[in-house]
């Protein structure tokens, strides 16, 4: 379960002042369950998933990430989260097998059952004909493909993804969105960042409307069609960002 | 964990031909380059060829110039008038022009000073030699003509020098001693440590975050001391492999036992296991410090454009003291105790001396220390950079 109460970060830029990157989020977000943050950009998804995996620490407010404290138990949080974006690179100097293999060991994996993961990752996201070659050699969807086996080698019960399908092709994303739902199947929670209308209807159970890093609407799609009156999510999401004054 | 992300860099920096070619191509390719020019050097400077020397025409040739002619410690040449010779000089293709007073033959019969007047350019180190050979060869006869003039007057000719000065040269043991490269191999053992890093320290941490590999790694549960410590080990290994590489082409190739290596290291290569101890003594926490400063200027910057930007600056803070090494050996300072607490010079003049055989404990302790302290800072604020979240989420 990925908990948040009123989390917030603030950063000084010396030419803009203070900047709410994230204002006093809160949300819950449960097992077997597809939470999307659905936001243009620099709305404060990243920033929000970068503050539940620990690389930021929050100004005030509180998260927690199944059941790990953010502020107090980074180790436990990052251990048990397995994040993808476009942000989330590959090393282009190493195989995929090698990438993997190092990825294991700082999940803490060892010997046999770390080397077990990572052929057992080749083989759900097919990746085996090119195990060996080096990352800087593929294609994006190839690349991918081994991010998400990355994301899900030590098996974390929590998975954050940041625009995930961003600069792919029509079927790589197809099988990118197919491997989140199949995450929810198996009773992850899922924490889901896009821009994308289509993949926040296809995909999510929840979904927050985040703009300038506060949470403006939150709900099943249902419910966020019947608060906006409004027939389609995209309509919904301008009505909660404001954005329809500005495009009348 | 540290052994884990240390074997993780070390495979990927060496699989970046940038790094091979900057930090072992380089090293070795110049130090194939630097004994070949000072083995050229020193073989030049054993055999010199001997000068050419210009004399105006004169109507009757003096019997002295006969007699040069016949020398082959000289090539003379005739040049037809002394503009001739002068505009020679002023275009370098002349060394030295002389000119015989046209009565020279009758000075010297007479017993009168018979005049040379020798035109050369002291701006020009071929023309001071020519004037200097030519020197020496009218002393020999002075004193010849002198030695004559006292046996016929019956005096004994060590009358005319009551003073004989004999030298002797000292023997020592020197592992290096009498190679011309000695004031330059230190100099180039210690810019290795940190040109040899230099290429892939930008890439190891600025990079990482322009390629965005340093969230993926900071999304994982290691430690970010355990992920500066394992850069760190991994790029001092770099610089220490780097600076060593210089030195043993330089070992390999005075062990070779070719003409090359018998030219630049007349004396031979007798570097004892001490002074082998001594170096590394030295390297170890000098590449800890060069290490630890590069990763935190690395850590700091945003790119690699900004990170090499940083540690170009930093080269020329290295390269001051490194150089300073090269002419230590020109004064007393070498000696003083004050360099061995001068960074980066103090390494280099502990590894000048243990290359000449010379290893003073309190010196190479000092030095050891000085280097050690250093390190500790850079590494201390290279982690405290990996700590702090607005330098590593900057992007």
């Amino acid at each position: 379960m990925v908990l948040t109460e009123g989390i917030a970060k603030h950063f000084r830029d010396p030419k803009r002042g203070t900047v709410k990157a994230v204002d006093g989020v809160s949300f819950r977000a449960e097992p077997g369950q597809i939470f999307g943050l659905l936001g243009v950009n620099g709305a404060g998804k990243t920033t929000l998933l970068r503050l539940l995996s620990t690389v930021l620490r929050p100004t005030s407010g509180r998260a927690s990430v199944a059941g790990y404290d953010v502020s107090t138990h980074g180790e436990d949080v990052r251990r048990s989260i397995g994040f993808m974006s476009t942000s989330t690179a590959l090393y282009g100097r190493l195989t995929v097998r090698e990438q993997l293999e190092y990825f294991a060991g700082l999940y803490g994996l060892k010997g046999a059952y770390a080397r077990n993961r990572v052929e057992a990752a080749i083989e759900k996201l097919n990746i085996g004909p090119f195990a060996d070659g080096l990352c800087d050699k593929f294609s994006t969807g190839q690349k991918q493909r081994v991010s998400i086996a990355r994301t899900i080698l030590h098996d974390p019960p929590v998975l954050f993804f940041d625009e995930p399908t961003t600069g792919l092709d029509v079927v790589t994303s197809q099988i990118v969105l197919g491997f989140i739902e199949a995450e929810r199947r198996s009773g992850k929670t899922v924490v889901f960042c896009t821009h994308i209308m289509s993949e926040a209807e296809r995909l999510c159970d929840r979904i927050a409307v985040i703009h300038d890093g506060v949470v403006r609407g939150e709900g099943n799609l249902a419910e966020l069609l019947e608060r906006t009156q409004k027939p389609t999510l995209e309509g919904a999401f301008l009505r909660l960002v404001g954005a329809e004054e500005a495009m009348a | 964990m540290i052994k884990h992300i240390f074997i993780k860099e070390i495979r990927e920096t060496f699989r970046d031909r940038r790094v091979i070619s900057g930090a072992f191509v380089g090293p070795i390719f110049l130090m194939f380059l630097f004994v070949f020019a000072f083995g050229t050097i020193e073989t030049t400077l054993k055999k010199p060829k001997a000068p050419v020397i210009h004399v105006v025409r004169s109507a009757n040739e003096p019997a002295f110039l006969t007699e040069l002619r016949s020398n082959h410690a000289l090539r003379i040449q005739e040049v037809s008038s002394e503009e001739v010779g002068q505009k020679l000089l002023r275009e370098g293709k002349a060394k030295l022009i002389l000119k015989l007073s046209p009565t020279f033959d009758e000075d010297l019969a007479g017993r009168k000073a018979a005049t040379i007047q020798a035109l050369y350019d002291p701006g020009e180190v071929l023309s001071t030699i020519a004037l200097r050979t030519f020197q020496e060869m009218v002393n020999l006869k002075n004193r010849s003509a002198l030695d004559q003039t006292l046996r016929v007057a019956g005096i004994p000719v060590e009358a005319a020098q009551p003073i004989v000065l004999k030298t002797t040269e000292l023997t020592r043991d020197e592992a290096l001693g009498g190679s011309m490269l000695i004031g330059m191999l230190p100099y180039l053992i210690v810019i290795w440590a940190f040109y040899g890093g230099f290429s892939a320290v930008s890439d190891l941490v600025a990079g990482e975050k322009e390629r965005t590999t340093l969230e993926t790694l900071l999304i994982t549960p290691v430690k970010r001391f355990h992920v500066a410590m394992g850069k760190f080990l991994a790029l001092s290994l770099i610089c220490l492999a780097s600076s060593l590489s210089s030195l043993v082409t330089v070992l390999l190739i005075g062990a070779s036992g070719t003409s090359l290596a018998r030219s630049v290291f007349p004396n031979g290569m007798n570097l004892t296991p001490l002074a082998v101890v001594a170096i590394l003594a030295v390297l170890v926490p000098l590449v800890a410090f060069f290490a630890g400063t590069m990763l935190a200027i690395s850590a700091f910057a945003k790119n690699t454009r900004e990170a090499q930007t940083h540690l170009t600056l930093l080269s020329f803070i290295v390269l001051v003291p490194a150089m300073a090494s090269q002419f230590i050996g020109f004064t007393d300072w070498a000696k003083d105790r004050w360099v061995s607490f001068v960074p980066i010079l103090n390494s280099s003049n502990a590894i000048r001396s243990a290359l000449l055989g010379r290893v003073d404990p309190t010196d190479l302790a000092a030095t050891v220390t000085t280097s050690l302290l250093l390190g500790a800072v850079g590494i201390f604020l290279a982690v405290r950079l990996f700590e702090r979240e607005e330098v590593l989420a900057r992007i």
